[in-house]
């Protein structure tokens, strides 16, 4: 069985999008990118590509760390983009409707690799066809362990965790980009702080930033 | 508000800080990895290649999927998505490929050298691709009409070729030749020691060269072929319990070709000169323990656990140390570490590993001289490694523990001169203050 790895994401992630209403402070230039898209400028998508690549692979790697399909992932955030821009209510706001796309599809990304999981119980060549994950040699331990640790948590609070520790993303675009109230996302992220400091004490390369050394009285 | 209030409040406040820390490191360590990563120029060719896409999306197309009218009318957007490229590569071949990087287009002969600070895709009009890692360097043999024979001189590649009905590549390394027909795969060459490390993702290929012969062996997804005109060698471990890091075993050459797939392995002698080793790089246990399952990854690696320390390399020893530790086996553990020192001497792992096994006399066995002097043993061998700071820290805190004060306090200047600000330095200071 050969599971392509971001097959099946792109009804799931739209579909998210129907409810997703862009706010924000908003820009002239997403603005006109978003004009273009809709008057069928034939550079306008490479010009979405352009302005707003690195965010949307940043928002990615940011929430599901070092992955072998990266490349897909954005592939698919573009994708589903550039077909559903006409439900951008706010063409200033692309940024954030980005940004949530980008989080709807890791999410769905992390639900597939949770479904994965239980094929670990059947024989290895019933196994669906997976890349092991590599990482660039330079890829430090702590990021290694922060991911290992965010890996066992459960998505709801591994996301908002990601998006305001590591991307230090304001509570009020946590909330924009995950869908959920402010509320919630406080709730949650408090939760997620708790349980992350829990398992991080696990890893050794996690454990003494969480220690500061004041496990020992000189 | 009491004394309990007060210092749950002021704990939580350090966690904040703390996490606030880690989150600053991973953020920017990160974006240095993904400035240099290749995803967004890929992701970029590939989108560029609309056709394909557009032939995803129709076999996952379903209620609630993108409409057909929208699917066409993206096929109608011209050449932004470089749609031209995309569909006489899907209609069939009439003439030779041609192969470019952005407008830069190579012809038969051509030397590409990827740069040391960034990865280079060559792209072919058949929608192959090979990506070359920072300073690798690979010539364009040939140029035909249904694939193309590259030579990766030196260094790694990503291979990507797409399976059509004559798809015809041929990629050299030195004396190893693999022919391709439509697959997924990693390819490096060390020119220096002659050594090939072939992983296969996708689809098969046949290397041949040395001792492997002219019909060569099969290479199959999740296999891992490491091969050589040079016999291969197998290291024995040391034993001592106090670390020398200088005290390297001496290899010992048993030349031998190993086949194995999940848990079984075929052992056949060779009276060659080639050492080759064929081997599954997705058994059970590393599966598990990528998910973080330990224990259930412990118990599939546990019967096997001596076998794998002799196959596997060093990403996998360092996860088959972390499934011991995590799964409370420290003896198994620390053999794992030491092993891979010995079998990987003089490289960043085994200096890990050095690390790890300080953590282990630390924590585990409370054996603080020793988890000083494995410290200090990374210090020496990576001192400006991810975990220098960390490694200083609590190699004060281990000096500390077993009663040489005088070190520690030497060690603990050391260490404030070095990260005033680092995570130890409020009880280094204490130390230091003190009496």
């Amino acid at each position: 069985m050969v599971a392509s790895p971001s097959s099946a994401l792109a009804p799931a992630v739209t579909a998210g999008l129907q409810d997703v209403e862009a706010f924000g402070e908003g820009s002239d230039e997403d603005a006109a990118i978003v004009d273009a898209l809709r008057a069928g400028d034939p550079d306008a998508a490479d010009r979405l590509f352009l302005t707003h690549g690195e965010h949307v692979q940043r928002v990615l790697a940011r929430v599901l760390g070092p992955d072998p399909d990266l490349v897909d992932l954005i592939q698919d955030v573009f994708v589903t983009a550039l077909t559903s821009f006409r439900r951008l209510k706010d063409p200033r706001a692309l940024r954030p409707w980005l940004t949530t796309i980008a989080v709807f599809t890791a999410r769905a990304r992390i639900r597939k690799r949770a479904r994965w999981s239980f094929f670990r119980f059947l024989p290895h060549d019933e196994l669906p066809e997976q890349t092991a994950p590599s990482t660039p040699a330079e890829v430090s331990e702590a990021l290694r362990s922060t991911y290992r640790v965010l890996g066992r948590m459960p998505a709801q609070e591994r996301i908002p965790f990601a998006l305001r520790v590591i991307d230090g993303m304001e509570l009020t675009q946590v909330a924009e980009a995950c869908g959920f109230s402010l509320a919630t996302v406080k709730r949650r992220l408090a939760r997620a702080k708790l349980r992350f400091c829990e398992l991080a004490r696990e890893e050794p390369s996690l454990s003494d930033w969480l220690d500061e050394g004041t496990s020992w009285e000189p | 508000m009491n004394e309990l209030e007060r210092q749950l409040l002021e704990r939580q406040s350090l966690e904040r800080q703390s996490l606030e820390r880690l989150g600053e490191r991973v953020r920017s360590e990160q974006d240095r990895t993904l400035q240099q990563g290749p995803a967004l120029r890929l992701a970029r060719c590939k989108l560029e290649q609309g056709k394909l896409e557009l032939e995803r999306r129709e076999a996952v197309a379903a209620p609630g999927g993108v409409p057909r009218r929208v699917l066409w009318a993206l096929a109608t957007v011209p050449l932004a998505l470089g749609l031209g490229l995309a569909l006489r590569a899907a209609s069939g071949q009439s003439e030779v490929l041609t192969a470019s990087t952005g407008d830069v287009s190579y012809h038969r002969g051509d030397t590409v050298l990827a740069p040391a600070s960034a990865s280079l895709p060559v792209d072919f009009s058949d929608g192959s691709s090979v990506v070359l890692a920072p300073s690798s360097l690979a010539t364009i043999a040939d140029l035909r009409r249904h694939g193309a024979e590259l030579t990766l001189a030196t260094g790694d590649a990503e291979v990507h070729v797409v399976h059509r009905r004559h798809t015809d590549w041929l990629l050299n390394a030195g004396p190893f030749r693999v022919r391709v027909t439509g697959t997924r795969f990693a390819l490096h060459y060390d020119p220096s020691s002659d050594a090939l490390e072939l992983s296969m993702t996708e689809g098969s290929v046949v290397v041949s060269g040395c001792d492997l012969g002219e019909q060569g062996r099969k290479v199959v997804a999740h296999e891992t072929l490491r091969a050589s005109c040079r016999p291969l060698p197998t290291a024995t471990e040391s034993e001592a319990s106090v670390p020398e890091p200088t005290a390297a075993a001496e290899p010992v050459l048993q030349p031998v070709v190993e086949v194995s797939s999940g848990h079984a392995t075929r052992r056949e002698s060779s009276g060659s000169r080639v050492g080759a080793a064929v081997v599954a790089s997705d058994p059970e246990w590393l599966t598990l323990a990528q998910s973080g399952e330990y224990s259930d990854a412990y118990a599939q690696l546990g019967p096997i656990f001596e076998h794998e320390l002799t196959l596997r390399g060093p990403d996998e020893l360092t996860l088959m140390a972390d499934v011991a530790r995590l799964s409370g086996h420290w003896d198994r553990a620390e053999h794992a570490y030491r092993t891979l020192r010995s079998r990987f001497a003089s490289t960043s792992r085994a200096a890990s590993a050095a690390f790890s096994l300080a953590r282990l006399a630390f924590d585990q066995r409370q054996s603080y001289p020793d988890a000083a002097r494995w410290f200090q043993v990374y210090l020496d061998e990576e001192p400006s490694g991810p975990f220098a700071r960390e490694a200083l820290g609590r190699r004060v805190e281990a000096l500390h523990r077993a009663g040489d004060t005088r070190a520690a306090r030497s060690e603990a200047a050391r260490y404030l001169q070095l990260y005033p600000s680092g995570p130890h330095a409020r009880a280094v200071r204490d130390l230091l203050a003190a009496p």
